[in-house]
């Protein structure tokens, strides 16, 4: 590997600083599980790595009445097993556990998972349907960044030069709400869903729908929320009609990239059946 | 990789092939290029592309490989290579316009991405290749209106 | 371009070295310390040969730069003193060898965790370390053993 400048910062302060010094050279590497490949490949020569592994604040997973508060170094591994993670929606510690393998989990971070931007990782999609909002600060401000204003294109999103994340806050759910995530596989060649649906839904004393997210992944260059095929079920049963109608909606709303994991056609009919398969899940 | 766009100009025929054929302002549009002169009866310069955190540097040529005015068609032959990472593009371009004021623009690319740049994916590749068509049709439609 | 005084045990033994940025851990282990059990399969974390344990969790050692265990308690296969061996042997759990070391810390990771795993917890969890020649079937009943010997 091409040698390069390698520092590592004992406080959040320090990296700001040294990111801001030099942003445009200066890659900033958390588990380092997508970095060190692309440094291997020589796709990215950078001049120096920021390596995060000293700020232990990072790391922290926190609740409060203001909902769980994922810190960016924490490793989905380490989110997988967690008490809070598993106790504000078990989907969502299963969609940390649905990551690669056991060693990659151990490893990589959220942030990390978050900046790399890849719409068929598993994390992004379940944290969206639960409405999550990314915290990013630079040396000078904190922003709030709603998780679908965060990914931008494919392994691009809207993070600005010198600024790092910081955590994902996810809100209390509404009272009752059931979660699922489904991760269509069909072919293991490298782990990434060809099609994968997060759905969150809550219903009332009369059994019609108050709250309902629709998030698919592998559907398009970002991961996306299918929010007309939300917006259909308000106040809705979720009957066979409905769940029909809403997976037909949320397959309309996908822009499937054609690649090894499936053509665009087969991601577009999937996202229609894998959608239908969650909501009956979660009815 | 086949790629096709469109783009239909308010201006008539004959100034969106006169500025297609010029190649050196034709390449300027080209959202990325850098240090582009004129080579011969084509061009050569260099274009920036970023593919996620990957930065490419392309640098090549384009020649006009065939133009037949009358029929409003023309192929454009572009070779470049990145030699830091370890790759080349090479394109076949046909372009044909349409019409008169407005005149349609419709370019047809047959591009081959070989070495280490097939790393990054297809998909990858498929999609800032659009990103670039898309932004150069775009830069064309501005330079035609304001001759 | 920069240099890095590293501190970490390494099977129970304190090691202090000073290594380049760009040193990766597996490179490390195998050309540094002489520690060659630890394999360099497919170079992207996705095979299991360069399964190492790190603070207990395993880890796929061609990912990490060396930097990254400054601090840490490191175990590869030869670190490992473990029921887990015979079982290998015993049941049928290796052929030509190639990705034994890794099965085996993986495995031994496992058990440290969760010495109860179900056999549907040990096949998720060592679903990541690949093999050509047995079909799993020995490596599955090895590690069930071990556990079952508990």
């Amino acid at each position: 590997m091409r040698p390069f400048d390698y520092v590592e910062p004992e406080t959040l302060e320090e990296a700001l600083e040294i990111l801001a010094g030099d942003p445009d050279d200066t890659l900033v590497m958390a588990g380092g599980t997508s970095l060190v490949i692309l440094m291997k490949q020589d796709l990215v020569r950078p001049e120096r790595v920021l390596g995060l592994r000293r700020i232990a604040e990072l790391r922290e997973i926190g609740a409060s009445d203001a909902g769980v508060a994922l810190g960016a170094l924490a490793t989905l591994g380490a989110l997988a097993r967690s008490q809070r993670v598993r106790g504000h929606a078990a989907a969502l510690a299963s969609t940390f556990a649905a990551v690669a393998t056991v060693r990659i989990r151990e490893q990589a971070t959220l942030g990390g998972n978050l900046a790399h931007a890849d719409p068929a990782q598993d994390p992004p999609v379940t944290l969206l349907a639960l409405d999550g909002v990314a915290v990013a600060r630079s040396r000078f401000a904190e922003r709030r960044i709603p998780l679908d204003a965060l990914f931008t294109d494919l392994f691009e999103t809207s993070l600005e030069r010198g600024e790092l994340l910081l955590r994902v806050e996810l809100p209390p759910l509404p009272k009752g709400a059931r979660a699922t995530y489904k991760k269509f596989l069909p072919a293991t060649l490298d782990d990434y869903a060809t099609i994968s649906v997060a759905a969150v839904v809550a219903t009332d004393a009369n059994a019609s729908v108050t709250h309902a997210r629709i998030a698919l992944g592998g559907a398009g260059p970002v991961p996306l929320r299918a929010r007309e095929a939300e917006r259909s079920l308000a106040g809705r049963r979720l009957d066979d009609a409905a769940i029909r109608e809403a997976a037909a909606l949320a397959a309309a709303a996908t822009d499937p990239i054609e690649d090894l994991r499936g053509s665009a056609a087969y991601k577009r009919a999937m996202a229609e059946v894998w959608t239908e398969r969650a909501l009956r899940e979660v009815a | 990789m086949k790629l096709e766009h469109r783009v239909t100009v308010d201006a008539p025929r004959a100034k969106v092939w006169g500025v297609l054929m010029d190649l050196p302002v034709a390449a300027r549009c080209v959202p990325g290029t850098r240090d582009v002169a004129a080579d011969g009866d084509g061009v050569r310069g260099t274009l920036d592309v970023r593919v996620g955190p990957v930065r490419l540097a392309l640098g090549g040529t384009v020649a006009i490989e065939s133009r037949d005015e009358a029929a409003g068609t023309a192929r454009l032959r572009a070779d470049a290579e990145d030699r830091r990472i370890g790759g080349a593009v090479r394109a076949l371009v046909d372009l044909s316009v349409t019409g008169d004021a407005p005149t349609e623009l419709r370019i047809a690319s047959d591009v081959a991405i070989l070495g280490r740049i097939g790393e990054l994916g297809q998909a990858l590749i498929a999609r800032q290749a659009e990103k670039v068509l898309a932004g150069f049709a775009e830069c064309l439609r501005a330079t035609v209106a304001a001759r | 371009m920069s240099e890095h005084r590293i501190r970490f045990t390494l099977n129970g033994e304190g090691v202090d070295v000073r290594v380049p940025a760009e040193r990766l851990l597996v490179d490390l282990l195998r050309y540094d310390l002489g520690k060659t059990g630890t394999k360099d399969g497919c170079s992207v974390g996705v095979c299991g040969l360069c399964t190492v344990q790190v603070d207990d969790a395993p880890m796929s050692a061609c990912l990490l730069l060396a930097t990254q265990v400054d601090g840490a308690s490191v175990r590869t296969v030869e670190g490992l003193a473990s029921p887990l061996q015979e079982a290998f042997i015993e049941e049928g759990g290796f052929q030509c060898g190639i990705c034994t070391s890794g099965q085996l810390v993986a495995a031994d990771a496992l058990l440290r965790a969760k010495p109860d795993a179900t056999d549907a917890e040990i096949a998720d969890w060592q679903m990541g370390n690949l093999c050509r020649c047995t079909g799993y079937y020995g490596i599955a009943r090895a590690i069930a053993k071990v556990r079952e010997a508990r």
